[in-house]
């Protein structure tokens, strides 16, 4: 890495290519090619934004539960044949996650490039940044990912294929999804922001994912990447890092007890990565794999992105010099800053 | 800009006459809460889907695959034909051609099956040679996305193959609106659907969807080209849908996301003084 190119504005190259490709991707690949692409990429692209070149792997598994196996289940019939759309599903979801890991989420989600782009947003007009949440908050936010994708992406689809609930529980999860809103007004669509009256149900998912999309906006002013928190996508990825080709690896040195500055760059709260001192493998299922813990890592190869036994990015104290230092004059150029120097200066 | 006007909301009689020329229509089904069209308009499963060729003497009928593959299609005495699944996933084309001296009638209309993912785009089929005057999709709707009223679509008209420019398109809905465009410089033209559903009830499935055919003709050598497209559209989801409400509860989570951050900075910092 050079003085001006850092893993973080990498990254930050890569998301926008990832996003302007699976926002207005079937531009590049053809509105027709688009729509054959389906259900490849397990990122947050959105099937309800007509310019995609992509579906999010989300959207094919609340249907099959819905249209497929809830139906056959209820109407009796070859139940291996209803699961096999589903396992293609899974199939496809895990051949290209084996080549990525968790890094999708880091590196090519949408959703979480936006909430990178609140952040800095925030941090550019000088906003009080909540820099951590607290553990206790963390803790028990965690679970919420699991819930959601086992009730939203699979229970409740079910539950309505098998005629136990409605309709409008047939897609719960696309009902309040952030994502639906955000790239569909990406692509100059505003017909995703509604109230539906047509039922007490759609009403409720309808106003919730307004709710949500609203108060991501405004946490994702101060609070680094809110809503990956508790997406299911990330639950859905850490259910099989295990098998992922991108490692996190860690050698942990006793200096590390003192120095928790990887915690601390962590966009998620990942503390453990810090207090974890025996095993190797500090992929947590938090982890995007955004690789920040390792740039701000001051000691040599502590920390490593690996791919299988290959480095891809090594901790490095002269690497980390640059890089904090680049951070801080980075953070210190705000609008606030900028007017009391003004203010300041005229004074 | 494509020159669009509304001739007239059709009297039914008009409609009647509209109706007799060579084309496809769905049979709707009687409840109106049946989904004919399946989950997000890519056709049912199973028990196959019914479609009537109307004024359909003399006329040949088929079935082009993704692939182009061609079967044949036998409309029995009404005109109905039951399309099974192919086992290909993508539009498929429902064809209906009648030829007399000086005379050329196709009707097309596009329905999609589920199945096994075809390796062709469905480019392949709208861009087929199918007939002399085509009536082409610009594009084909995707998923999740239906024709609707109040929607603007875009065709594309094709004479062998070369666009025709300036030819009248017409547009007639089996609600009773009748809708006239020209087609521009290149063939191109586009419509916005009518909102023309008489009664909307709340909720996608509470609508029985309405069919509108575009009809189009040309004369060229001393042969008379006629040619419809037909589809079903839904009623706009914008009658139970509040854009305003919408956008109100978003501000509502935004400015409420705000007053939590504001509480949660002050309890910590209470806490922290205590």
């Amino acid at each position: 890495m050079t003085d001006r190119l850092n893993l973080s504005l990498l990254r930050k190259l890569v998301q926008l290519l990832a996003f302007l490709f699976l926002v207005y991707g079937s531009a590049i690949v053809g509105f027709y090619t688009a729509d054959k692409i389906s259900g490849a990429l397990p990122a947050l692209a959105c099937a309800y934004d007509q310019q995609t070149a992509d579906y999010c792997t989300l959207i094919p598994f609340q249907h099959q539960m819905d249209h497929r196996v809830g139906m056959v289940i209820n109407a009796g019939g070859d139940l291996l044949k209803a699961l096999l759309p589903s396992l293609i599903t899974l199939g496809t979801f895990l051949l290209m996650f084996v080549v990525l890991n968790k890094a999708f989420c880091g590196w090519i989600c949408p959703l979480g490039f936006f909430q990178e782009v609140l952040s800095l947003i925030g941090q550019k007009l000088g906003l009080r940044r909540i820099e951590s949440l607290p553990e206790g908050l963390v803790l028990r936010v965690r679970p919420f990912k699991w819930v959601i994708l086992l009730l939203l992406v699979f229970g409740l689809p079910l539950l309505a294929g098998l005629g136990s609930v409605g309709h409008e529980l047939g897609s719960p999860y696309c009902s309040i999804c952030p994502s639906r809103i955000l790239t569909t007004l990406a692509a100059g669509d505003t017909s995703q922001v509604y109230l539906d009256t047509s039922s007490d149900g759609y009403f409720v998912l309808s106003l919730i994912a307004n709710l949500l999309f609203g108060l991501m906006l405004a946490w994702g002013l101060f609070v680094r990447q809110p809503f990956c928190r508790i997406c299911p996508m990330l639950a859905l990825h850490a259910a099989f890092r295990s098998i992922g080709l991108v490692r996190l690896v860690k050698q942990g040195k006793p200096r590390c007890e003192k120095c928790g500055l990887c915690a601390k760059a962590c966009p998620m709260d990942i503390r453990e990565i810090h207090t974890e001192m025996e095993q190797r493998d500090v992929l947590f299922a938090d982890c995007t794999l955004c690789g920040r813990c390792v740039e701000f890592c001051p000691d040599k190869e502590v920390l490593q992105l690996k791919y299988v036994t290959l480095p891809l990015f090594k901790a490095d104290p002269a690497y980390f010099k640059r890089r904090k230092q680049a951070q801080g004059q980075w953070e210190k150029r705000n609008l606030l800053a900028w007017w009391r120097k003004r203010r300041g200066g005229a004074a | 800009m494509i020159p669009r006007t509304l001739i007239l909301t059709a009297l039914l009689a008009l409609t009647g006459t509209t109706q007799a020329a060579l084309s496809w229509s769905s049979q709707l089904p009687p409840n109106p809460h049946a989904d004919h069209a399946g989950h997000g308009g890519h056709g049912g499963r199973g028990a196959g889907t019914p479609f009537i060729l109307r004024d359909g003497d003399g006329a040949t009928a088929q079935l082009r695959l993704p692939t182009l593959v061609r079967r044949a299609l036998e409309p029995d005495a009404q005109g109905l034909v039951t399309l099974q699944p192919s086992g290909l996933l993508s539009y498929h084309l429902l064809l209906a051609t009648r030829s007399s001296p000086g005379r050329e009638e196709v009707a097309l209309r596009y329905h999609y099956l589920n199945g096994k993912p075809s390796d062709a785009s469905p480019s392949l089929l709208v861009n087929s040679r199918k007939a002399t005057l085509d009536i082409i999709p610009a594009p084909l709707t995707r998923e999740h996305q239906r024709y609707q009223a109040n929607g603007a679509y875009h065709y594309l008209l094709r004479y062998g193959d070369l666009p025709l420019a300036n030819t009248e398109v017409r547009l007639t809905t089996s609600n009773g609106s009748v809708l006239s465009t020209t087609s521009d410089h290149r063939g191109r033209l586009s419509f916005t659907l009518p909102d023309d559903f008489p009664e909307v009830q709340a909720g996608r499935g509470a609508n029985r969807p309405a069919e509108f055919l575009l009809s189009a003709t040309h004369t060229q050598a001393g042969t008379q080209h006629l040619t419809t497209l037909s589809a079903d559209y839904h009623a706009d989801p914008a009658h139970w849908r509040s854009a305003l409400g919408g956008w109100l509860a978003l501000l509502g989570g935004f400015v409420g996301g705000l007053a939590v951050v504001q509480f949660s900075r002050n309890s910590s910092e209470e806490n922290a003084r205590d």
